[in-house]
């Protein structure tokens, strides 16, 4: 364990501050937007922010703020959903592999090699292009391409743990190797599987409105961050907020998720964290 | 040669061969696992080639014609074995779409997106490198600082972002660059002219496609330099009189490069990626929007091919990583 200094101690602070900001907007979302998300309003077509509109309306006479409010909820939904899937299923892969050893764990590995072998967001793209796109494609296939990574970064911890004498007490007392994976070799592996998750996470904000952008993301009219921006492109020339908006909000997530990852690596892992972190700003 | 702890060096060609032939089994399964997936999408490709057509007009009887003539008749096994037998020929079958052979028209795609990604790849490593050594020999300056600060901002922004922001200034305000790069034909150009369009205007969505790789890379260099610096062989030369600069160039930049370099291979991918959706914004005609078009009419051996095209690329780059990373540290060599 190691103690955050005091200016690492704000990050983390600020960046949880942020994250907890982003899920409560998300979940709270329809009942804090000022306007109705679908409702196209022709007597207000792309127009600048104003007090009416706080940050103006896009090219059907739909409020930004409203849509920005509600597609926290489409994105961080894909996001939390598909890590949390990626990080149970890694984990449960990474830890059987470690502890089966043998053509259990040669076979997953391989596998896991080909998997990797793909250029991950190009490989989310032809997935999506194949299943169609929409919330569940997108869970699914973001999960898909992070499981592997983090099954192998999960293996390569689990293996010194499951070496150790108390794990082959637990064997020789005749325990079942889900009770031996889940109780006593898991509890070691936390902190990893925090600081995986929260990179991971961070990069799911990213593909997902990745996707969403090149028009792989949920169908519209659903609100999103990503379609959002892109939507917006034709409007910049006069009203560069539509763009700009929902493209400040991705930055923002995934900088406070970023710095949330960075507090959480030094309390929990830090080993190399004085050498190699020392974030600026 | 033998070395200490019983490990035998494997000679080098042999370690290249082995690599290749591991790259190459490594192909396989991608192919193997694209042709896997292409079976979950729904509909039947005979569906969409007849779209816009009222199911009245197409007797059952030429359906099923087109369904043999496509080979979509056959088991899955079979139907992998004509496509894989073919990519071995350089012949990815044909369009749905267009219904025409799509090598050609993948390869010129490639070419295309070659112009961009090479020079992104270029800039990701020398600027990669070269910033993260100065942000390392210059540790907690305000010029180190800065890069750290520029580099958490550029992993932060979306490839999209960048590419809109450019489009914005040099394109919408200054009117320096075109909206679209698919207006410009670029087979009409000489060297000499697809040089100059370059740095006028491709410069920009390269910039784009390399900014995160670079931040991905300088902070990777950086940390290995700092932490190789605090290594006690390099307080000892320091303290034995031998010059800062020499111990730098001779030890620590060595050994800090070789972390580098798998941070670079797996940034290739990131570059692969980011060609994609930077293709996107700036309109350029290039294997990404071929593949994003395949997509939208459900072309099936385009999207395979270009797929395809693209993972090899992305296998091609690891396997470089490997063999340099070999050469440079031999130790991953023993066996």
């Amino acid at each position: 364990m190691d103690r955050l200094t005091g200016r690492q101690a704000f990050s983390f602070v600020l960046g949880s501050v942020l994250v907890s900001g982003f899920l409560l907007l998300a979940i709270l979302g329809p009942w804090l937007t000022p306007y109705d998300v679908e409702t196209m309003n022709y007597e207000h077509l792309k127009e600048l922010p104003s007090a009416e509109f706080l940050l103006g309306t896009d090219r059907y006479g739909r409020d930004v703020l409203s849509r920005l409010i509600l597609g926290t909820r489409t994105t961080m939904l894909i996001a939390v959903t598909s890590t949390a899937l990626a990080t149970v299923l890694g984990t449960t892969l990474g830890l059987a592999s470690a502890f089966f050893g043998g053509r259990f764990d040669s076979v997953s590995m391989r596998l896991i090699d080909v998997l990797i072998a793909f250029p991950t967001l190009v490989f989310a793209m032809f997935v999506i292009g194949v299943l169609g796109s929409g919330i569940v494609n997108g869970i699914i296939v973001i999960s898909l391409i992070f499981t592997p990574s983090i099954a192998r970064v999960v293996r390569s911890a689990a293996l010194g743990i499951v070496v150790l004498d108390y794990v082959d007490a637990a064997r020789v007392r005749g325990e079942r190797a889900s009770y031996i994976l889940f109780r006593e070799v898991m509890p070691n592996l936390y902190p990893t599987v925090i600081v995986e998750a929260s990179i991971r996470f961070g990069m799911a904000i990213l593909v997902t409105s990745g996707l969403s952008f090149i028009g792989l993301g949920p169908p519209p009219p659903t609100p999103d961050w990503g379609t959002m921006a892109s939507e917006g492109r034709s409007l910049m020339l006069s009203n560069p907020w539509p763009v700009f908006a929902p493209s400040l909000a991705i930055v923002l997530a995934v900088v406070a998720v970023n710095l949330v990852g960075d507090g959480a690596r030094t309390l929990l892992v830090a080993k190399r964290s004085r050498v190699s972190g020392g974030s600026a700003g | 040669m033998r070395f200490a702890r019983n490990g035998v060096m494997t000679a080098f060609p042999i370690f290249v061969v082995r690599r290749l032939a591991a790259s190459l089994l490594v192909l396989v399964a991608i192919s193997m696992i694209l042709m896997g997936i292409i079976q979950f999408m729904p509909g039947d490709a005979v569906d969409m080639l007849l779209r816009g057509l009222s199911p009245d007009t197409v007797s059952a009887e030429t359906r099923e014609a087109l369904r043999r003539d496509l080979g979509l008749d056959l088991p899955v096994w079979y139907q992998y074995w004509n496509w894989i037998s073919g990519v071995v020929q350089g012949d990815f079958g044909s369009s749905y779409t267009f219904n025409v052979p799509v090598a050609p028209i993948i390869f010129a795609r490639l070419k295309t997106s070659l112009i961009l990604a090479l020079p992104a790849i270029a800039v990701m490593v020398t600027f990669g490198i070269g910033l993260g050594v100065v942000a390392a020999l210059k540790e907690n300056s305000p010029l180190d600082a800065s890069i750290q600060l520029m580099s958490l901002t550029a992993i932060a922004m979306p490839a999209f972002l960048v590419g809109s922001l450019f489009l914005y200034v040099f394109a919408v305000q200054l009117n320096w660059i075109p909206a679209a790069f698919n207006a410009v034909d670029l087979s009409r150009l000489d060297t000499l002219e697809t040089i100059a369009f370059f740095f006028t205007a491709l410069i920009f969505p390269c910039l784009t496609i390399a900014a995160e790789t670079v931040a991905h890379v300088l902070r990777q260099t950086r940390a290995s330099m700092i932490e190789e610096m605090k290594s006690n062989y390099v307080r000892a030369a320091l303290l034995r009189g031998v010059p800062r600069g020499q111990v730098i160039l001779g030890h620590v930049l060595r050994n800090s490069l070789l972390p580098a370099i798998t941070v670079i291979a797996i940034n290739v991918g990131y570059v692969l990626g980011g060609v994609i959706v930077v293709e996107f914004v700036f309109s350029y005609p290039g294997i990404g929007n071929l593949m994003l078009s395949a997509i939208q009419t459900r072309d099936v051996p385009i999207m395979l091919g270009t797929m395809f095209v693209i993972s090899a690329g992305y296998v091609l780059a690891n396997f470089v990583a490997d063999i340099l990373y070999s050469a440079l540290n031999p130790r991953v060599r023993l066996t």
